[in-house]
């Protein structure tokens, strides 16, 4: 209900654009024959999730705010990876970009003796529940809002460490709702990996509840590949300096 | 005292509830509507400066103080006085005052005023304060409640003051006095009055004892200055909060004995009095009894047939009010009734076991390890369970939770309210955990074992076959014995089909994320004493990943031993115990068939750790076309010391590189 010069009156609120509620992850890592990386995490957002940090900081002070956003990290950066936030940029400017400045470190991916695999979707392979199988869907599937959001991971390769496999690029879409790409650019010692995820739509209909769920299956399928670096060097050679 | 060790029950119709109810506030507990000034020994707290250790607190308790008065008959009122300072946003939730009441409990009154930090002062109004039932559960009927303050601007740089006073239950002797706060406390104090000739003892956990002051005739005083916080907000994995805070306990009357020794014995026989013949069998109880036993050809089939006959028919229902809290109904109501709480339960099996010629005994516990504290005895615990004597010589094997007691007896812990474990097993928040058995002149505390991990865990094993396109099909076959058999059951007793079919779809799609689940069947889900067992039916459509020429399969199919313990992996400095769970044997095998066209180029090393506490050891191996994994985790203790967190890191770090370790396939 709202008043208007006409008398009040029913009114709806305008709905959002996926481009109002964007997430950009930028990560520069620094990585090792056996996996131990270093490297910076710089996650901007606006929109909804902009504004939820920003109503949190309203309640607690700023060092808390960190703790609560590192916890927040703690689901999307791989397991043996911590990532806690330096500082924030814009949390107190409503019309700015939020950014949170944050540092990694620790170990990603798995080694053998002649390869180091790596997560293809950094910020998707912890653990999670697959998406069930419901044959009849009765109610809307709320998606809370429209989004997109864009990840760049730049893995810098030690000297002794290529590229032997990468999964195809892909662009998995939902035509007219969502769209999901991934991508591998492999330079000299850099391999980058990119990820996008546009989800355009605020509600699903029960009936639209099978492509929905075919869409995030197919995009789990994507993230839960592999990239296959070749290592030349054994790791004991490069661990004596030889 | 705010963090009560006993709750009273009572079961009551509504209408004489409600009456009660009324007579427990007096109309002085209810908040005014007009202005009070605030008490001088108020002003006084909130000029208490804010402590330099304090500073990065979320808030911090200026001034806390408890005066117990006590009259001739050991009646007790007791007064509290408390003054909080909030300092920063998310410290509000400190400015929250409750006192619990009750029928046995009257509140005399409770008021609180706000001075904010530019000399503003508020009184909270009758508005302010909510009224509201101390537990909640579809299994409970009581009469206890919280009334609950949310004070006006309790706002950083303000400082609340609570001030109550209320009658203490008459029929008790103690009082525990929780000294230690999530926040800091400045200054704190305990006063007692006792009436002429009264006395006292005194008993104390995690802090040196502090001598009282006389500050009058049979008038004592402790203060505790700068108390710090025990915030375990940050800490996973360690044990509860009140097994690691600071309190004494303070007893008085027949409670007052000196020695910790004498004082567990004057607890058991207090508790032993007020069971008196309550476990007394009745002719219906001995003629069930006989029938239950008739043909058993030992005492571990007696006593299974008994304890099964109470697991399945007497229902779980608890019922407080008053000395109920503490009291058992009589055995010949709960067996007719087929209804009661874990003191009821223990009453019937007491009954039973009398009734075919074994002796048994009350055993007060918490059903938290760690809160009970043999060098502190109080009446600190929230379960009833049953200590069962063995005779001299029995050794039968399946009879594992067995203590010492000092009288030379065996006794067999056993917890007629858990539904789920049959006898001559106690689950894991038990073992370790220490009791206090009712037995006359031999009562005394004791501590429950910690079982052999052979007496829990589950053997899984997986046959798969694996397609060229990556897809996974495949049965598994779960065995659980022990405290996972509990949990289980529990699990399948407490869900419907289709929860327990959208559980197990849940838990295996965290490793199959395009898990079809075709089927599930459990055996044996009844008989307690046999192992319970699980068959699951799967495929995965996409579980193996292409990366250029290579094929990438995870040996490891399913099941994670993983524990979410941030502060421990990321190296942080440990200051309390660990937690493991409980002890238990875990066996996975899988044996996964390759396509035809690959082999396998490059399987995951082997690992092999071992620790005091724990082991694990894996190993993948090519057999024939099979891709075989099999790994083994053993878990030998139920906590380790904050010493250990190295080890402890290294062995959830091997678990979890070998969790995610991958095999090579190729094209030759």
């Amino acid at each position: 209900m709202r008043q208007s010069a006409e008398g009040p009156g029913y009114a709806v609120t305008p709905p959002q654009a996926y481009s109002d509620n964007a997430t950009k992850r930028d990560a520069s890592i620094a990585i090792d024959v056996r996996g131990h990386i270093t490297g910076s995490l710089r996650i901007m957002t606006t929109g909804q999730r902009a504004l939820k940090w920003r109503q949190r900081a309203l309640r607690i002070d700023e060092a808390e705010l960190k703790k609560e956003y590192d916890k927040s990290l703690e689901a999307i950066v791989p397991d043996g990876v911590e990532a806690h936030v330096d500082h924030f940029l814009g949390l107190s400017d409503p019309n700015a970009i939020l950014m949170a400045v944050i540092n990694l470190k620790g170990t990603v991916g798995t080694s053998t003796s002649k390869r180091l695999l790596l997560p293809a979707a950094f910020f998707e392979s912890r653990q999670h529940t697959s998406f069930v199988s419901t044959e009849k869907r009765h109610e809307s599937v709320d998606m809370g809002y429209p989004e997109r959001v864009d990840e760049s991971v730049s893995y810098h390769l030690p000297e002794g460490m290529a590229v032997e496999g990468a999964p195809e690029d892909s662009q998995v879409p939902w035509q007219g709702h969502a769209i999901y790409g991934f991508k591998t650019t492999t330079r000299p010692e850099t391999l980058t990996v990119t990820r996008q995820i546009v989800t355009a739509f605020t509600l699903a209909k029960p009936q639209e509840y099978q492509d929905l769920r075919r869409f995030y299956q197919n995009v789990a399928t994507a993230d839960e590949q592999q990239l296959v670096l070749k290592i030349s060097t054994a790791p004991e050679q490069l661990a004596r300096g030889n | 005292m705010s963090n009560r060790a006993t709750n009273p029950r009572v079961m009551i119709s509504a209408a004489i509830a409600a009456a009660l109810l009324f007579s427990a506030i007096t109309p002085e507990a209810f908040a005014k509507n007009k202005m009070e000034p605030v008490p001088q020994w108020a002003l006084d707290a909130a000029k208490i400066p804010t402590p330099k250790a304090a500073r990065d607190a979320k808030a911090v308790m200026l001034f806390d103080e408890y005066v117990i008065t006590l009259d001739e008959q050991n009646h007790a009122v007791e007064r509290e006085r408390s003054a909080v300072r909030i300092l920063k946003q998310q410290g509000r939730q400190y400015a929250q005052c409750a006192v619990d009441y009750d029928v046995d409990e009257k509140l005399n009154y409770f008021r609180s005023w706000t001075l904010t930090s530019e000399g503003k002062q508020f009184q909270a109004m009758q508005s302010d304060f909510t009224d509201r039932g101390a537990y909640t559960g579809a299994v409970m009927q009581f009469t206890e409640r919280f009334r609950v303050v949310k004070p006006p601007a309790s706002d950083p740089g303000s400082v609340v003051v609570c001030e109550t006073e209320k009658h203490l239950r008459p029929y008790m002797n103690e009082e525990e006095w929780n000294i230690q706060s999530s926040i800091p406390i400045v200054q704190e104090a305990l006063e007692l009055a006792l009436p002429p000739g009264g006395h006292y003892a005194e008993s104390w956990r995690k802090y040196h004892p502090v001598k009282p002051i006389e500050t009058g005739n049979n008038h004592l005083r402790w203060e505790i200055k700068d108390m710090p916080a025990l915030d375990l907000e940050d800490v996973n994995g360690a044990p509860p909060w009140g097994a690691l805070a600071a309190r004494m306990s303070i007893k008085w009357g027949d409670a007052a004995v000196k020695g910790a020794d004498n004082q567990w014995r004057a607890l058991g026989l207090w508790q032993q009095q007020l069971e008196q013949h309550r476990a007394d069998p009745t002719p219906e109880i001995t003629a069930k009894t006989q029938q239950l036993i008739a043909g058993a050809p030992d005492l571990y089939t007696k006593l299974s047939r008994i304890t099964t006959y109470i697991q399945k028919n007497v229902r779980y229902f608890v019922v407080m009010r008053g000395i109920g809290g503490w009291q058992a109904h009589y055995a010949g109501d709960i067996f007719r009734n087929r209804y009661g709480d874990c003191k009821d339960k223990t009453t019937l099996l007491i009954a039973m076991l009398q009734a075919a010629g074994i002796r048994g005994y009350y055993f007060h516990v918490d059903s938290r390890r760690g809160i009970i504290d043999p060098a502190a005895p109080s009446l600190y615990g929230n379960h009833m369970i049953t200590a069962i004597e063995l005779p001299d010589g029995e050794d039968d094997p399946q009879l594992m939770a067995r203590v010492k007691a000092v009288n030379g007896k065996t006794l067999l812990i056993f917890d007629p309210t858990d539904e789920e474990t049959p006898v001559g097993l106690i689950r894991a928040q038990l073992q370790g955990a220490w009791g206090n058995i009712a037995n006359g002149a031999d009562s005394q505390v004791l501590q429950m074992p910690v079982l052999s991990p052979e007496a829990a865990g589950r053997v899984r094993k997986g046959s798969f076959t694996l397609a060229p396109d990556g897809s996974l099909t495949g049965d598994i076959s779960e065995t659980f014995i022990g405290d996972d058999a509990m949990s289980e059951r529990m699990f399948i007793k407490e869900s419907d089909s289709k929860e327990i079919h959208d559980a197990l779809e849940d838990r295996l799609g965290k490793d199959l994320t395009n898990l079809k689940f075709k089927g599930f069947k459990f055996a044996q889900t009844d008989d307690l004493t046999k192992p319970l067992k699980l068959d699951l039916h799967v495929s995965d459509s996409n579980y193996a990943h292409t990366a250029g020429a290579l094929l990438l399969v995870r040996p490891r199919v399913l099941g994670s031993h993983v524990r979410t313990m941030t502060d421990i992996m990321q190296g942080k400095p440990r200051t309390y115990a660990i937690e493991l769970g409980h002890a238990a044997h875990f066996r996975d095998s899988f044996d996964i068939a390759i396509p035809a066209g690959y082999v396998v180029d490059e399987t995951p090393d082997p690992v092999d750790v071992n620790f005091d506490f724990a082991s694990y050891k894996s190993s993948v191996f090519v057999k024939g076309n099979l891709l075989h994994y099999e790994r083994e985790f053993v878990i030998k203790d139920v906590e380790i010391s904050a010493g250990e967190a190295s080890n402890f890191r290294k062995l959830q770090s091997t678990i979890m590189n070998d969790e995610r370790s991958t095999a090579v396939l190729k094209k030759p």
